[in-house]
């Protein structure tokens, strides 16, 4: 996640949509990987999925209209 | 002193750190970078809140902790026990049972099963009974709880953080009496004689616990479930109302 940040602000990414779709990536390719137990439920992952949601359902809205 | 969890620790400093900074970064700074700073700490924070310190798969545990009742249950079926424990204060760090076979025993007694010789049959005071050591004595033993522990704190420690057995403990001292109710309890035992005797998995690893922190005999004396909650009576001995 820190080496997303550092990437997109290094090719001055100004866009906070676009470290939120980074940061969501990220962190499911990094359960995927790692597996971590969980002492509930994955909340985390929930919210970053709803907000990724809301920001695709977003750009797809800019494009149609 | 309780063991602390080190990604609770981890979490709660980098929550407390990424939302005030990614609100300020947003909305005050109108910087994306640093908003995007705040963001990743919360989403890092809320991560390791979540990851419990124990390795070892919670499910796992559980089972291996109700199969280590079988020979409790083995035991106590044999002897036709049907009295209610009494859980002793650690002797050599672990807690030990007392389960009177022919007679309950008297208050002023208990101290004379301190002194009597560790074995599956004992005589005290011509009481005859049977020294169990129920699975909660290895797992309070294991985690490393303080004596000095305060009764809540060590439940909520034990059978919280480190066993995963119930979602949330409380415990409520009146005279010599404690009753624990344990809330969302994932760990039973279907063995009936450990459940009349010791108390369920669950509530015979709280009287460990008690015994441990209260450095005192603590009966096991009844156990009530209601959904998925279990509310369980103990009473400390030796201390002048029994």
């Amino acid at each position: 996640m820190m080496v997303t940040l550092l990437s997109l602000s290094a090719l001055g990414e100004a866009r906070l949509e676009v470290y939120y779709s980074l940061f969501t990536v990220a962190y499911f390719a990094s359960s995927a990987l790692f597996r971590p137990r969980r002492r509930w439920f994955d909340v985390p992952g929930a919210v970053l999925f709803l907000g990724f949601c809301y920001i695709v359902a977003m750009k797809v809205i800019e494009i149609i209209s | 002193m309780i063991a602390r969890d080190p990604y609770i620790h981890a979490g709660v400093v980098l929550m407390v750190f990424g939302v005030p900074f990614a609100v300020y970064s947003y909305f005050v700074l109108l910087d994306v970078t640093f908003t995007a700073i705040g963001l990743a700490s919360v989403v890092l924070g809320a991560t390791a809140l979540l990851i419990p310190s124990s390795p070892v798969p919670a499910g796992t545990v559980r089972a291996m902790v109700e199969g280590a009742s079988v020979n409790v249950e083995a035991l106590l079926e044999e002897y036709d026990a049907t009295l209610q424990a009494y859980y002793f204060p650690p002797v050599d760090g672990r807690v030990y049972c007392f389960v009177p076979l022919t007679g309950d025993v008297a208050g002023w007694q208990l101290d004379r099963i301190l002194d009597a010789p560790v074995r599956v049959i004992t005589e005290v005071a011509g009481v005859r009974g049977l020294m169990v050591f129920p699975p909660g004595s290895e797992i309070v033993r294991l985690s490393l709880l303080g004596e000095e522990s305060g009764l809540e704190d060590a439940l909520n420690y034990v059978l919280v953080d480190y066993l995963e057995a119930v979602e949330s403990v409380k415990a409520v001292e009146s005279g010599d009496r404690i009753v624990v109710q344990l809330d969302r309890y994932r760990m039973d035992t279907e063995f009936p004689r450990v459940k009349l005797c010791l108390g369920s998995i669950s509530v015979s690893t709280a009287g460990c616990v008690l015994a441990w922190v209260t450095g005192r005999p603590v009966q096991f004396v009844v156990e009530d479930s209601s959904g998925e909650s279990v509310i369980a009576t103990f009473r400390v001995m030796g201390s002048g109302q029994e």
